[in-house]
């Protein structure tokens, strides 16, 4: 366990360095067009090929993962906190507010957010910067998908509630503001947390999606979601294995979040907040 | 009884409302009554002014009118299919409810044996399998499992059932992080841990003890999951060729169809209200049982 | 003339000016080896929109399009191959020497699908509707701009007389897709094909249509086949993969890629590239005067030196070679290579010149130092957005080539793809776009019947639609031209009107024309008789005689 960890640190802190530092690192631009290579194959001067129009691979990779590993985790940060206030306040107060809360997560999950994402495309100015037009399009995305998770950690907080040691802290005369803060919300770390993990695939793939109707990042801008998109494209892949970096580098990456945040379940949060109480 | 009435009122409030925004996002949404004739070069000017004419667009009589129809069982006729919507909804639900519930029903019974075993019984070989097959499924883009689907089952025997091992593989991973975060919560509970040091046996500690504690987000997590189910039956379906409701919700978006999105709009809040009321329900039936 | 959603799509329809060159050079394709046609079977493949309506009249629209070609019975049939009028349901027709009169005299015995029969009554009764401006008819409308007034009289039971009142160039083109309806049952059609199931947004059925009057040895009735299923299917990777696994057995547009990928699975016998198509990918700006851009942008895109800096910035070449892989040719005008008899001799597409580019911007006082981005007069720096399609991979790709060969001129082109609806309503209704990215897909080949691009007033003039007085002086001369040309039955000089349009629109570049793609088509070895054109459509325009080879039992 302990040398996946250290393995799951390390290639989260490898990409993410590679990403910072991509305008020292990339080979080239990444919008830079070499004509008389379209489709290359990996060689010295393109380590990953290039695109159909001669871009290079490798540094249009570089320059997404920066985009997608900034923004994807923010959209992931928003939605999480308004999905825990949301869900945290309906099962902590209960009665009218909860009912109150709940149609209004409901009703977020149903409503075909679609038709708001292509009315922002239509009112923001055409000429936005692409990192705009992507970064309005992530907090969106943050400021709507939140419903799912506001439900889950909603009957997290009913299940705390209902916990022993919630009765032994009451027993203890712990109360109000105290109670919330000393009990409940160090038993919601984990609930919320994997909330947060949850998303961040997410909102990475949404974007992704997105591309399709012109919503997503712009030409000649890279994210993981139009270099993914690359992918549909299936028939091509067998004979050029090196496009499925993206997706091999997503599949790592999620991996590692998933192996460096709470290695094992099994160590309660309940006994250490009682103990800490 | 009073709770499902309560329950029930709040729940048709919510529908009206989900109905009025979902006009007032298709009315304003850009492109919403245009029509690709309109760059016919062979249609006259008049021919094009009379294409451009549109009927009444105010949002609040049009969800009005709509609805008193609707009262009266006329749900309208399709704009972009040319078919009233009451055939299209009959003619397709079927297909979608059979594939929804069998996908259902299979990412369910895998993600809860997984989770049971990797945390009930703290079978790490399980919970490796359960969370790679997670990530690499939440990697994909739904779009792209599709593809995939489709070009692997497509002319054999499982053709029929890709939309159904679509959603399967769309909500699993939901369901198995979720199930995993929860049964993991629970088995490290003071009284679980107790019972494990008193020597009782891992079975009855994880029907006794843990399984109770997990249940009421597991109940809401099952309302949850038919809302992801429908989601990832549009582009499942789309991509699958398969003419459910997914696959007509595409069409209807992406032709701006109002009279047919309307329904799907109101039919998704339904669904999505009563999965969780019901959850509530037997969370709240269990809190009076205790 | 329409817009291409995508940057392929299935066209369905041709009229053509008896003066087009033929290409008859390719035999019949029989299926796998030849020999005798086979009856019976179901053609499939796919369309890829829903019908819009099944009155054939309105057909406005691909999908609505390729059925009434299928079903639809036309006074004269145009060979798409031999690009030359055939007999259909007139048996024989003559022109009056001064253009104003044609006699149609009618094949006796043919019956609509329903068994009632076929008179000069229907004739007469689907012009009359057709024209009727109540209607809406793309048909019609066209037929009225380009014929005017006419009069039908019914001088038998089998013939039919118009008499317009001015000559009209091209009568026999502009019926030739004109489907003949009943005057009784709005259901019957005279078409090889009728309508046997509908479903919606999933497929359209086509039966044989019994009592179709076509016959080959033994007075045995076409068509071959028993009918015909068209899927209706947006996602063009579905499409492929359905042809590849026998699912489908054509495919009217396919791109580069499914090109080579069919080529080398299923051999170079399965594909067939037709040469340049009615279609043209073009850039133009937004020139409307009262649209919601800075003032400053619109004195840029009014500007003849800054369109045709523009112009000579492009390389043409990169897109055809890089977007699509050399199958384009790269265009010189709205006229599409393949329309060779109405294309200007001698037009060349704009040559790459980067430094007749700078010279035209510093004549408008544009200035830039090398390697800087490019300022205005005023100092403004010289940056604007082009709406665009999204979702197509070509047209994705030429973007990104056009967006890098203006800043090698130090402009900062913004691209914005946008899904079809919001596209629409940005280019024909509320005009807030600054330059737009889009395919045109030429219908017809006389360009009188889609004279409305050309037109100042027309809601259809992309750059500045409905003007109500010409804007500028060569708008002016371009309308002239028009109404020239309709007023004459001399090709000839029609001709020279259309060539000088052409030379106007190349001079003063309102719109770019970038590529014309190659018409590009799959075909399955299973379908026999097939002769593919570059006229659309370019497979199933025979369909009466196309038959299907049956499967081998393994």
């Amino acid at each position: 366990m302990k040398i996946l960890r250290v393995l799951a640190w390390t290639i989260l802190t490898v990409t993410a360095a590679a990403a910072l530092s991509a305008p020292l690192i990339a080979p080239a631009p990444y919008e830079k067009q070499f004509r008389e290579f379209p489709d290359a194959a990996p060689s010295r001067q393109f380590p990953l090929g290039t695109d159909e129009l001669g871009r290079d691979r490798l540094s249009r990779l570089l320059y997404g993962t920066r985009i997608s590993l900034l923004l994807a985790p923010s959209a992931a940060l928003l939605a999480t906190l308004i999905a825990a206030a949301a869900g945290i306040a309906a099962g902590v107060f209960g009665g009218r507010v909860e009912q109150l809360i709940l149609s209004i997560v409901d009703l977020v999950a149903s409503l075909p957010w679609l038709f708001l994402l292509i009315a922002v495309r239509a009112v923001m100015p055409l000429n936005v910067s692409g990192y705009t037009s992507v970064a309005v399009t992530f907090l969106l995305l943050g400021a709507l998908g939140w419903a799912g998770a506001a439900r889950v950690i909603r009957s997290a907080v009913l299940s705390v509630k209902e916990s022993g040691f919630m009765i032994e802290a009451r027993a203890l005369g712990i109360r109000g503001l105290r109670l919330f803060v000393t009990q409940l919300l160090p038993n919601l770390r984990a609930p919320v947390l994997a909330q947060f993990w949850l998303s961040i695939p997410l909102f990475l793939l949404a974007e992704a999606n997105l591309g399709v109707l012109g919503l997503g990042v712009s030409e000649p801008l890279p994210s993981w979601g139009n270099l993914l998109l690359d992918l549909v494209n299936h028939h091509e892949i067998a004979d050029q294995p090196w496009r499925l970096a993206p997706a091999v580098l997503l599949v790592m990456v999620l991996l590692s979040l998933q192996a460096v945040q709470n290695p094992d379940g099994r160590r309660g949060n309940g006994r250490r907040a009682l103990a800490e109480a | 009884m009073r709770p499902l009435a309560k329950g029930s009122l709040r729940i048709i409030a919510t529908l009206l409302i989900a109905g009025f925004c979902g006009v007032l996002l298709v009315r304003y949404s850009p492109g919403f009554g245009t029509d690709e004739r309109e760059l016919n070069a062979h249609l006259s000017g008049e021919s094009i002014s009379a294409l451009r004419v549109a009927a009444d667009t105010n949002p609040a009589r049009m969800y009005w009118s709509w609805l008193r129809a609707a009262a009266h069982g006329n749900f309208g006729e399709s704009e972009s299919l040319n078919t009233p919507v009451a055939t299209l909804l009959s003619d397709r639900f079927p297909l979608t409810l059979r594939s929804s519930l069998a996908g259902l029903l299979t990412a369910w019974v895998a993600a809860l044996l997984l989770a049971t075993i990797s945390r009930g019984f703290g079978r790490r070989v399980a919970d490796w399998t359960g969370t790679a097959l997670t990530e690499v499924l939440l990697a994909s883009p739904a779009g792209l499992i599709a593809v995939l689907l489709f070009l692997f089952l497509d002319g054999s025997s499982l053709a029929a059932a890709a939309p159904a091992i679509g959603i399967a593989l769309a909500v699993f991973p939901h369901l198995y992080r979720n199930q995993r975060q929860l049964l993991g919560e629970a088995a490290g509970r003071p009284h679980v841990l107790s019972a494990h040091a008193r020597g009782i046996r891992p079975l009855r500690v994880f029907l006794r003890e843990i399984l109770p504690g997990a249940m009421p987000p597991l109940v809401a997590l099952a309302g949850t999951s038919v809302t992801l189910a429908l989601g990832a039956a549009i582009p499942i379906e789309t991509i699958c060729d398969s003419p459910g409701i997914g696959q007509l919700a595409w069409k209807a978006a992406t032709s701006r169809d109002l009279e047919l999105l309307l329904p799907l709009i109101l039919a998704v809040t339904a669904v999505t209200l009563i999965a969780n009321f019901a959850a509530d329900l037997v969370i709240g039936d269990r809190k009076v049982a205790a | 003339m329409r817009f291409a959603r995508t940057s392929f799509v299935l066209i369905c329809t041709a009229a053509l000016a008896g003066a087009a060159a033929a290409t008859d050079h390719a035999p019949l394709r029989a299926g796998g080896g030849g020999g005798e046609p086979v009856w019976g079977g179901e053609l499939r493949f796919a369309i890829h929109a829903e019908p819009k309506t099944w009155d054939p009249l309105l057909a406005a629209d691909d999908a609505t399009d390729a059925i009434r070609v299928l079903t639809g019975g036309y006074l004269v049939r145009l060979n798409r191959k031999t690009q030359k009028h055939e007999a259909g349901l007139a048996e024989s027709w003559k022109i009056s020497p001064d253009g104003r009169k044609i006699e149609f005299l009618l094949r006796s015995g043919v019956q609509f699908s329903d068994g009632t029969p076929f008179k000069a009554d229907d004739v007469a009764y689907t012009l009359k509707r057709a024209i009727d401006p109540n209607l809406h008819a793309p048909i019609g409308d066209s037929i009225r701009a380009t014929a005017g007034d006419f009069a039908i009289a019914i001088a038998a039971l089998n013939r039919i007389i118009l008499t317009f009142a001015a000559p009209v160039a091209n009568p026999i083109g502009m019926l030739d897709s004109l489907p003949i309806v009943s005057s009784h049952n709005d259901k019957a059609v005279l078409g090889p094909f009728e309508l046997a199931e509908y479903k919606p947004g999933a497929y359209v059925l086509l039966k044989r249509n019994p009592y179709y009057w076509r016959t080959v040895a033994q007075g045995r009735r076409l068509p071959y086949l028993d009918g015909i299923r068209l899927d209706i299917q947006t996602n063009r990777d579905i499409e492929l993969q359905r042809f590849r696994k026998g699912e489908f057995q054509l495919m009217e547009a396919i791109d580069a890629d499914s090109l080579n990928r069919i080529t080398s699975e299923m051999g170079a016998a399965a594909v067939e590239d037709l040469g340049p198509a009615f279609e043209n990918e073009m850039f133009w700006f937004n020139e409307k005067p009262d649209a919601p851009i800075p003032a400053y942008k619109k004195d840029w895109f009014q500007s003849r030196n800054f369109r045709r800096a523009i112009a000579e910035s492009i390389h043409l070449d990169d897109i055809v070679r890089l977007a699509y892989q050399g199958r384009a040719t790269a265009a010189a005008g709205i006229i599409s290579k393949a329309n060779q008899f109405w294309m200007k001799q001698g037009l060349a597409p704009h040559a790459f010149n980067l430094a007749s580019a700078r010279k035209r911007l510093a004549q408008d006082g544009f200035h830039s130092l090398e390697g800087q981005p490019l300022t205005d007069r005023a100092g403004h720096l010289v940056e604007f957005s082009v709406v665009t399609t999204s979702g197509g991979k070509t047209r994705t790709r030429i973007a990104a080539l056009l967006q890098d060969d203006l800043a090698k001129i130090g402009i900062k082109l913004n691209i914005v793809p946008l899904d079809f609806p919001s596209m629409l309503e940005r280019i024909a209704r509320t005009a807030n776009y600054e330059s737009a990215l889009l395919g045109l897909v030429g219908e017809d080949v006389d360009p009188a019947g889609e004279a409305n691009v050309w037109l100042s007033g027309a809601p259809q003039h992309m750059w500045n639609p409905g003007q109500k007085q010409p804007a500028t002086a060569w708008e002016a001369e371009i309308d002239k031209l028009i109404a020239a040309q309709a007023a004459t039955a001399d090709q000839k000089k029609r001709k020279a009107a259309f060539d000088r349009i052409q030379q106007i629109i190349w001079d003063e570049a309102p719109v770019i024309h970038l590529v014309n793609r190659n018409a590009l088509v799959a075909i399955s070895p299973r379908l026999g008789n097939s002769q593919a054109a570059v006229l659309n459509p370019h497979v199933f325009w025979n369909a009466d005689v196309l038959y299907l080879i049956p499967e081998k039992k393994p």
